[in-house]
């Protein structure tokens, strides 16, 4: 929590009694499709395994490498082998904790701890050792929780409700360091990104990494009320008293787009998968944005 | 100030509900600290002041138009409270003021003084008119003459004694207030009155037979000869007819004239005009002549056949007759005479100088009766009935717009839960 203002209105993180269950219901529903989806995978992916997960019918088009002739043999239909690209793959959630996570309602950090739980049960499924890594409080080095699926999901939601929204470390300071996911072949990025450039995120591409971005705004900061309004930089403690007109409103709109057209253009040429949402969205929405089922 | 003055308030200590809808005005604008909102985009906020000075929240709220209704609601229902309703007009009274012209009026208030005792009754009753606050518009002055007036006095004119005497005043109504030298108490009855008083004046009491009566202060004595009178009769006039006033003014000892000069009785020739061959008959006697065609400007005394007027009189001491040609006298001339005499007489004005016995006796001490507040004029105050009083007005009004004030809160909620719903 930050020192220098008031309370932010949603700066922790809290699980809602059902969310187990919800989150046990999404990991069924995407671990097919996420099975379909790995035989299409990149290829050249570090530390990548090939043990086989099954077969499924081929589709027009696809690598006749993949072809299962045994099975086309005794079949006579053609099936293709599905291979579990993550046994071995290791999946990275960076997750935002900064001070500005804390704006909501409903709170981007608390939206962003359920997709991190959401990922990380998700990856594991597919057989991947996931590790989430958040900023630490001012001057220390970054928290990392490894995920291991046979202690079960409550030491992994204890670990994301210790987190709050403090500090002006975020997602920039926690891709700072590269090599801090360098065996990672899956990133995903979670935060609202407003301190994260974008030369900063095409540089963890490299090597074939597949990265995953997801912005994620308040309601108000996506559409903001007329009206007057003191706005209030948790992490910098400025304040900013100002009548928000209708002139003033699409100025804000316009930098705002500007913005997230960059973040698009930036992604859809460094090939990475981005999407801004509103901390509104269901997480089961977001999860399924970040891993493209 | 005619408009408001005519509305009162049963309960004026209702206004004070005028500060309930003040209150909720005041509530609603009150100035509050802007709302405090943490945001991630603080420089996305920033940037929009780029090229423009910043400008800082306002303090005051937007009242909302459905505020506004409410306090619409509350002033109407706070005038209802109050309870307005027209006042009843005051009552319509006017003072019926009965002023003697009689000669007496006419006389001075002592032997040699200027003002007269009409001067004198007036200025008293004219004192007390003030002293009840009797408007002008409340005034209706009679003369004994047969005169009416309304106003703050009566015409300057009838400060001059009138040409002909009028009567004395008969004062018994008991809606008027009689204005005279002298009045008699028993008379007055419950009507009010003024009576200026005067002392005596000595002076001619009559003109008779060539010789007048001078009353002295203590008798009647031989006032000398009376001065000469005189009738003027215009040229033109049919010779027959000048020939009889010739003889009339023989017989009252009045000299005759053509023309100028202050005259007893003037008989003019109406203005040269067409003329037309005329038969008159009257009681006993008849002509025919030619008379010029004047409409007759005062009470006609005979006109001809056709209707063309050819004797009137047209006012005190003055006579008309369009006559200028008397072909034939039909009937007898001597009820034409008499009749004609009747008439010289009835408007041969008499010496001014000539003033009754008994008027020139004194008229006492000056005195006033109070005047008692006439009655009121039926029909004028009483309010319109079967119409709804303004507060009942006003209490459909306020309801209308308390109603109209909660409608769209309702419709807002109901959006709300839609909203829900649908999410």
């Amino acid at each position: 929590m930050s020192s220098r203002g008031p309370r932010l209105p949603a700066g922790e993180v809290r699980f809602a009694r059902d969310f187990p269950a919800r989150l046990a219901a999404l990991e069924l529903r995407l671990a097919g499709a996420l099975l379909r989806r790995e035989g299409a995978g990149a290829g050249a992916l570090i530390g990548g395994g090939e043990d086989l997960a099954g077969f499924r019918p081929y589709r027009p088009g696809e690598d006749l490498r993949q072809l299962d002739w045994n099975l086309l043999a005794r079949l006579e239909r053609p099936f293709v082998r599905v291979t579990r690209r993550e046994a071995g793959e290791r999946w990275a959630v960076a997750l935002d904790r900064s001070a500005s996570m804390g704006c909501g309602p409903p709170g981007k950090l608390q939206r962003a701890a359920e997709c991190a739980a959401a990922l990380a049960v998700l990856g594991a499924r597919q057989g991947a050792e996931v590790e989430l890594l958040v900023a630490g409080d001012e001057g220390k080095a970054p928290r990392r929780f490894p995920f291991r699926p046979r202690e079960g999901t409550a030491a992994l939601l204890a670990f994301l409700e210790s987190l709050d929204a403090a500090g002006s470390a975020g997602l920039g300071a926690l891709l700072e360091a590269p090599q801090r996911f360098h065996q990672a072949g899956r990133l995903f990025a979670l935060g609202d990104l407003f301190d994260l450039e974008l030369g900063q995120v095409a540089a963890l591409r490299r090597g074939g990494r597949e990265l995953c971005v997801l912005q994620l705004l308040s309601p108000e900061e996506l559409d903001p009320s007329p009206g007057g309004v003191e706005w209030w930089d948790p992490e910098a403690g400025e304040r900013l008293q100002l009548e928000v007109d209708g002139a003033r409103l699409s100025r804000y709109h316009e930098a705002l787009e500007t913005r997230l057209e960059a973040w698009r253009r930036s992604a859809a040429a460094h090939r990475i998968r981005f999407a801004c949402r509103s901390s509104a969205t269901p997480f089961e929405e977001l999860v399924r944005d970040l891993v493209g089922a | 100030m005619g408009v408001l003055a005519v509305w009162i308030l049963e309960r004026p200590v209702g206004l004070a509900t005028l500060a309930l809808p003040i209150l909720l005005l005041l509530w609603a604008r009150r100035p509050t600290a802007p709302l405090r909102v943490a945001t991630g985009a603080f420089e996305l906020w920033r940037s929009t002041n780029d090229g423009d000075p910043p400008r800082t929240a306002s303090g005051a709220r937007r009242v909302s138009p459905r505020t506004w209704l409410l306090a619409a609601a509350l002033v109407a229902g706070a005038l209802a409270v109050a309870g307005p309703r027209r006042s009843d007009p005051p009552p319509r009274v006017t003072w019926t003021l009965e002023l003697d012209r009689s000669p007496s009026m006419y006389l001075p208030v002592a032997e040699g003084a200027a003002r007269t005792r009409y001067d004198l009754a007036l200025e008293r009753a004219l004192e007390e008119l003030e002293r009840l606050d009797v408007g002008p518009e409340a005034r209706l002055w009679i003369s004994s003459a047969g005169e009416q007036a309304r106003g703050s006095a009566p015409p300057g004119a009838w400060g001059v004694a009138p040409i002909v005497p009028a009567p004395e005043l008969s004062a018994g109504r008991r809606d008027r207030i009689f204005i005279s030298d002298s009045l008699d108490p028993d008379q007055l009855s419950a009507a009010g009155g003024v009576a200026g008083g005067g002392a005596p004046v000595p002076g001619v009491v009559a003109d008779s037979g060539g010789r007048r009566v001078l009353w002295d202060g203590a008798a009647l004595v031989d006032g000398g000869p009376s001065p000469a009178r005189r009738v003027r009769v215009d040229s033109g006039i049919a010779g027959e007819l000048r020939e009889l006033v010739e003889l009339w003014c023989a017989e009252r000892g009045l000299s005759v004239l053509d023309d100028g000069g202050e005259v007893a009785l003037w008989i003019e020739l109406p203005a040269p005009a067409d003329e037309r061959s005329v038969r008159v008959l009257a009681e006993g006697w008849g002509l025919r002549g030619r008379a010029r065609v004047a409409a007759a400007d005062g009470d006609e005394a005979w006109s001809a056949l056709d209707g063309t007027p050819v004797a009137w009189s047209s006012g005190p001491g003055r006579l008309r007759v369009a006559l200028t040609h008397v072909e034939a006298f039909e009937g007898g001339s001597a009820a034409l005479a008499l009749d004609w005499a009747r008439w010289l007489d009835a408007h041969l004005l008499p010496a001014s100088d000539v003033v009754s016995f008994a008027e020139r006796q004194a008229a006492g001490a000056a005195r006033t009766w109070s005047f008692a507040p006439p009655a009121a004029e039926a029909g004028t105050t009483q309010a319109a009935d079967g119409v709804p009083a303004p507060a009942a007005w006003l209490s459909l009004v306020a309801l209308a717009l308390g109603l109209a004030a909660f409608a769209p809160l309702r419709r807002g909620r109901s959006n709300a839960r839609s909203a829900a719903s649908r999410a």
